[in-house]
Formats: structure tokens, C-alpha cells, sequence
């Protein structure tokens, strides 16, 4: 695959979210108009007049289309820069949230909540919780991989697939004495959706957002050190394991907060990264900026789906992420083979 | 001159009258035939069919039960509903349960204007009869739900006179795929039936959970209720036939294992499920 320039790659990028927003703007379960649809954000943003649409349609685009596109990118973006980061950190293709326990450990959270507690406290609990569970499973993963010599990446991923099969346990022993809604509760929001797209969900997404972009672009170069190896990084003169503590926080961080606002969304965080590298190459100076765009754009036409096929009710975007990345994935491999093996 | 004007008047006030009457006649009307109803919630599905209300549904949640012949757009699981899914049937009236969700999407509705009655869930006669005075009002169908209070009074009055003895103790077993029994425990439906037959659950735990043969012959069980979620010719002979053990509790001895809908409870106590339980009740004793 030819590999393109950073700043063709970049305009593509923006080309793609411009019309990927508009799309997601203009089309959802209600046949609006779509040029009345963009004219009500601008209503809603300047109180003029413009739009034709009645007043509950255009609460329709602006409080349901927009925050929900905006949350869509938001995530999307997290979730790629996270991956990204996650693989490069790790030096293996294969790494993402999942490995370290990150997900599990959210997914753990969350079900203790839907089961344990009354309804009514649901709303607020289980976003919580699998922050905590996100951010617990991490560190302890973290905690059994370090040793006296540093932190081993082998002990790491098996640390991350021991306990996230003790978590599955966990899951497993509270789904046996859940009752049928909170099973069904919890099958839903393991697969993940955007559409629950609050003020605070959004404020607190787009500065986690701004925080990991800003803090994984000061450790790109490092990044970029540790791909030649740790020996090689330490050698640089890179302090490793600072390193690695810092940015797998920074980067549970930001998976924990996605996955507390929209559930589990699998697969961003993998194939992007990925098509990336494959676009314009390894640096993460490139590399994290563009996971950042290609993950919104991704995850913003999966929601665009998601609502749309099974009108009017509506398919959990995780589901379509999986859909769509796992056989992209695939392809991938086989069309690049060469360079993975 | 008074003489001949007031007749006058008089007539312009009759014309006038009827004239609003036949206004608030056909607006009466126009209400009645153009509200869209939206059902989230398996028991009111079932009580707005049962109030023949069926021309004005316009979309039901994945878990009601509609005629087969009524084709109706799904708006999903009830707890994860989709605001726009849900705008874009036009409804004037949503009706669903109070866990109804989720909570964002509540407050749009009440945004938006449509009309939105969340009702309990119906585990028990009384607030059965509850839901269906309020959906009855909501729907200006109050006579037809006055024959439906009327059914579940009679089946409740039928139930009350057949009680099972207080220290009865019953199973409540779903038959899941001819292997697994799942037991129904406290705060389930089969709880519930159990309650109205006036017999004593043997389950100490929550919800449903799986019982072996050699559990439930040691709770040793008087009568044997048996439910699954389609309809075989014989349930009971089928249970028994695949867990042949189960011959060796009491109820089986006096011959009290029988069988039970079970998709008439997917949703709490319905009208019909109310009738068929009186009918069980009337078999057990």
C-alpha cells in the first residue's frame, strides 16, 4: 500500500468527519429534511428562524442528532488514541484496552451495579463503577507485572488475560443470580451505544479527550524511542518504566471514562491504529493525531448504522463496530501479510 | 316586537348549541380515531388489546405479545428505548411501565410534548385493576375496562374461594429446553401465583434460578407448577419423562403437577393470566 503524506492523509481525514457529520446530522430514524436539519443547529446557535422543521423535530436534531454526534466522535477518537498508544507501548499488534484488563475490569464494575443495586441509582452508579473497575483491574495488572527488574510486557499480557478471566468468573457468578431484566440489562451495555449522550458525559469526554491528546503528543517522541526496544529506549536515555506507568494511566484514563459513558466499543481501539500505521507509517507524531480523526470517523458512521437499520428501534453500536472491524481486520492481515509475518 | 325577536333568539341559541355540540362530537371522535398509541410495556400491550384499542397502536417494545395478524414496528427493550425511533412513529401517547428507560430518554418525551403514563407493573390484582382504570380513562374506553375489572373480580373471587392451604408448599418450575428446571424464587412472577393460590414458595432465593431433581425432591414439594415458553400437548409428561426422579415428591403422589402458559406472564399478572390461574386454582382443589 502506497503510503500517503501526512498533511493528504490529514485533509481526507477532515474531508471524511465533514461529511460524516452531516450525514449523521441529517439522517436517523425520523425523515427530516436535511437542509432543515443543519439550519436548526444554526437556530439553536444564533436563535434565528431559518429551519422549516416543527418545534419537537427540532428537538429531534439538536438534542438527540447533535449530542450524540458529538459524543461519537468523542469516543471514537479516545478509543483510537488509547489503542494506539496501547500497541506502541506494548510493541504488539494485538494490544489493546481488552489485553490489560481495562475492559473486563469496567464490564465487572458496571455489572455489579446493574445487579446489586435498585434501578434508580443505576443512572449514576454504573458509569462509576466501571470507571473504578477499569482503573482497579489496570493498576492491579500493573501491580503483578512489576518486579525488580521493571515491568515485564510478557508478564503484563498474562497478568491482563489472567484477570480478566477471574473477572469473567466474577461476571459469570453475578449473572447466575441476576434476575432476566438485569441480564438483558447487562448483554446491552457490554455491546456499547452513544445514544445516552448527557451535558456532563459530554464535557467530561471532550476534556478527557483533549487531556490524552495533549499528553500522549508530549510522549510521542518517547513512544517513537521504545519502538527500536526498551533496551534501546532506556539506552536513549528514556526512563521506561516512568514511562510506561504514566501513559498506561493516562490511557486507563481514557478508556474508563469511554467505556463509562457508552459501554464496551470494541474494535476502534484495534483496527485503527492499524490502518494508520499502514497509511502513513509507524511515528506517533502522525500516527496518534490521525487514530484520532479515523477512530470518530469510524465509530460516527457505525452509530449512523446503528440507528438507522433497525428503525425505529436501535442496534447497539459495539455490535456494528465488531461487525464491520473483525472482517476488516481480517483483510488487513491477508492483504499485508508480508510485513506482519 | 319582543315577542317575535326573542323566538328568533331562541332559535339562533338551539342552532348554536347543536352546532357546538356536533363540533364537540366530532372533535370527541377525531381525539378517539387519530391518538397513536405507543406500548413499552408487555402488560399494558395486553390491556389496551384487551380494550380493543388495537387500531390506534402504532408500535409495541420486543417483549409484548401482539395478534399475529397485527403487523407493528418494534421500538426495542423497553429499558433502552430510542428517543428519535420512538418520535418518528408520530405517537400522541406512549404508556410503558416504571422502568421505562433509559432516563435521558424520558426526559425528551417529556420535552417533546407527546402525552407519557408510566405505570407499576402489575404483580398483584389490585394494581392490576389499577392499570387498567388509568389506561381505560387515558383511552376513553372506561366501559370496556369495567368488563375487564369485572373479569379479574370474578377470577380473584373464584381464587379466593379455592385457596390452597396456607402451608402449602409449591414449586413454580420454567421449563427452559427440556433439560434445565429453573426455579422461581422471591420477587418473580411465579412468586406471584404462587402468592394468589395462597400456597407457600418453596424457593428461598431471588429470581429464577436452575434446581436439580435431587434439590427439589428434598424441598419435597406438594404441588408442582410447571411453565415453559411455548406450548407442547404435555408439559407435565414431558417433565416427568425428563426427570423421571420427580415421581417421588408429593406432588406427584397426589397427582398435583400442572401446567401453566407461560407466556401469558411474561409481563407480570395479566387479565388472562389472572383467569388462568383461577383455572388452576379450581384444578388443585
Amino acid at each position: 500500500m502506497p503510503r500517503l503524506s501526512f498533511s493528504t492523509a490529514l485533509w481526507l481525514c477532515l474531508l471524511l468527519a465533514i461529511i460524516a457529520v452531516t450525514v449523521s446530522i441529517t439522517s436517523g430514524a425520523m425523515a427530516l429534511s436535511g437542509g432543515a436539519s443543519l439550519l436548526a443547529i444554526w437556530d439553536s446557535l444564533w436563535g434565528t428562524q431559518l429551519s422549516s422543521l416543527d418545534n419537537y423535530e427540532q428537538l429531534v436534531v439538536v438534542e438527540l442528532r447533535l449530542p450524540r454526534t458529538v459524543l461519537a466522535l468523542l469516543i471514537g477518537a479516545i478509543l483510537a488514541q488509547c489503542g494506539a498508544v496501547m500497541q506502541g507501548l506494548f510493541r504488539n499488534p494485538l494490544a489493546d484496552p481488552g489485553i490489560i484488563g481495562a475492559s473486563s475490569g469496567a464490564a465487572l464494575g458496571a455489572t455489579l451495579t446493574i445487579i446489586l443495586l435498585p434501578v434508580s441509582l443505576q443512572g449514576l452508579a454504573t458509569p462509576v463503577a466501571a470507571f473504578i473497575g477499569a482503573l482497579a483491574i489496570t493498576l492491579l495488572v500493573f501491580k503483578l507485572a512489576h518486579g525488580e527488574n521493571g515491568t515485564s510486557v510478557i508478564m503484563l499480557l498474562l497478568a491482563g488475560v489472567a484477570v480478566s478471566a477471574f473477572s469473567g468468573a466474577m461476571m459469570g457468578f453475578l449473572n447466575v443470580i441476576a434476575d432476566d431484566q438485569a441480564l438483558r440489562d447487562i448483554t446491552l451495555w457490554q455491546m456499547g451505544a452513544v445514544s445516552r449522550a448527557s451535558d456532563t458525559s459530554l464535557i467530561l469526554c471532550a476534556t478527557v479527550m483533549c487531556f490524552v491528546a495533549w499528553y500522549f503528543q508530549r510522549h510521542c517522541q518517547s513512544l517513537n524511542a521504545l519502538l527500536l526496544g526498551e533496551a534501546e529506549a532506556r539506552h536513549l536515555g528514556i526512563d521506561v518504566e516512568r514511562l510506561k506507568m504514566k501513559l498506561i494511566v493516562a490511557a486507563t484514563v481514557g478508556i474508563g471514562v469511554a467505556v463509562s459513558v457508552s459501554g464496551i466499543i470494541g474494535f476502534v481501539g484495534l483496527v485503527i491504529p492499524h490502518l494508520v500505521r499502514m497509511l502513513v507509517g509507524p511515528d506517533h507524531r502522525t500516527l496518534l493525531p490521525l487514530s484520532a480523526f479515523c477512530g470518530a470517523i469510524l465509530l460516527l458512521f457505525a452509530d449512523i448504522g446503528a440507528r438507522s437499520m433497525m428503525a425505529p428501534a436501535e442496534l447497539p453500536v459495539g455490535l456494528l463496530t465488531a461487525v464491520v472491524g473483525a472482517p476488516f481486520f481480517v483483510f488487513l492481515l491477508i492483504s499485508q501479510r508480508k510485513t506482519f509475518i | 316586537m319582543k315577542l317575535f325577536v326573542s323566538p328568533i333568539i331562541k332559535h339562533i341559541h338551539l342552532a348554536s348549541v347543536l352546532m357546538a355540540l356536533t363540533i364537540a362530537l366530532s372533535a370527541g371522535v377525531n381525539a378517539a380515531t387519530a391518538s397513536r398509541i405507543i406500548s413499552t410495556d408487555a402488560g399494558v400491550t395486553d390491556v389496551l388489546i384487551a380494550l380493543g384499542v388495537v387500531d390506534s397502536l402504532v408500535g409495541v417494545d420486543v417483549t409484548s405479545q401482539v395478534p399475529a395478524s397485527l403487523k407493528l414496528p418494534k421500538v426495542g427493550y423497553h429499558r433502552t428505548l430510542s428517543a428519535e425511533g420512538l418520535m418518528s412513529l408520530k405517537p400522541t401517547l406512549i404508556v410503558g411501565s416504571d422502568h421505562m428507560g433509559p432516563p435521558e430518554v424520558i426526559s425528551f418525551l417529556d420535552k417533546s410534548g407527546v402525552k407519557l403514563l408510566r405505570l407499576p407493573i402489575a404483580k398483584n390484582a389490585q394494581q392490576l385493576k389499577r392499570n387498567i382504570t388509568a389506561i381505560g380513562e387515558l383511552v376513553e374506553r372506561e366501559s370496556t375496562a369495567d368488563e375487564l375489572l369485572a373479569r379479574v373480580d370474578s377470577a380473584m373471587l373464584t381464587l379466593g374461594q379455592r385457596q390452597l392451604g396456607a402451608a402449602t408448599k409449591v414449586a413454580f418450575l420454567l421449563q427452559m429446553d427440556g433439560r434445565s428446571l429453573r426455579l422461581a424464587g422471591n420477587s418473580t412472577t411465579g412468586d406471584d401465583i404462587i402468592g394468589l393460590l395462597g400456597g407457600d414458595n418453596i424457593a428461598e432465593h431471588n429470581a429464577y434460578q436452575a434446581v436439580s431433581p435431587e434439590a427439589l425432591i428434598n424441598l419435597a414439594p406438594e404441588v408442582i407448577i410447571v411453565a415453559s415458553r411455548g406450548v407442547s400437548d404435555s408439559l407435565v409428561a414431558s417433565l416427568l419423562s425428563d426427570n423421571p426422579l420427580l415421581a417421588h415428591t408429593p406432588a406427584a403422589a397426589n397427582a398435583k403437577i400442572i401446567e401453566f402458559d407461560g407466556r401469558s406472564i411474561v409481563a407480570g399478572i395479566s387479565v388472562s393470566a389472572i383467569e388462568t390461574i383461577a383455572l388452576l386454582s379450581i384444578k388443585l382443589n
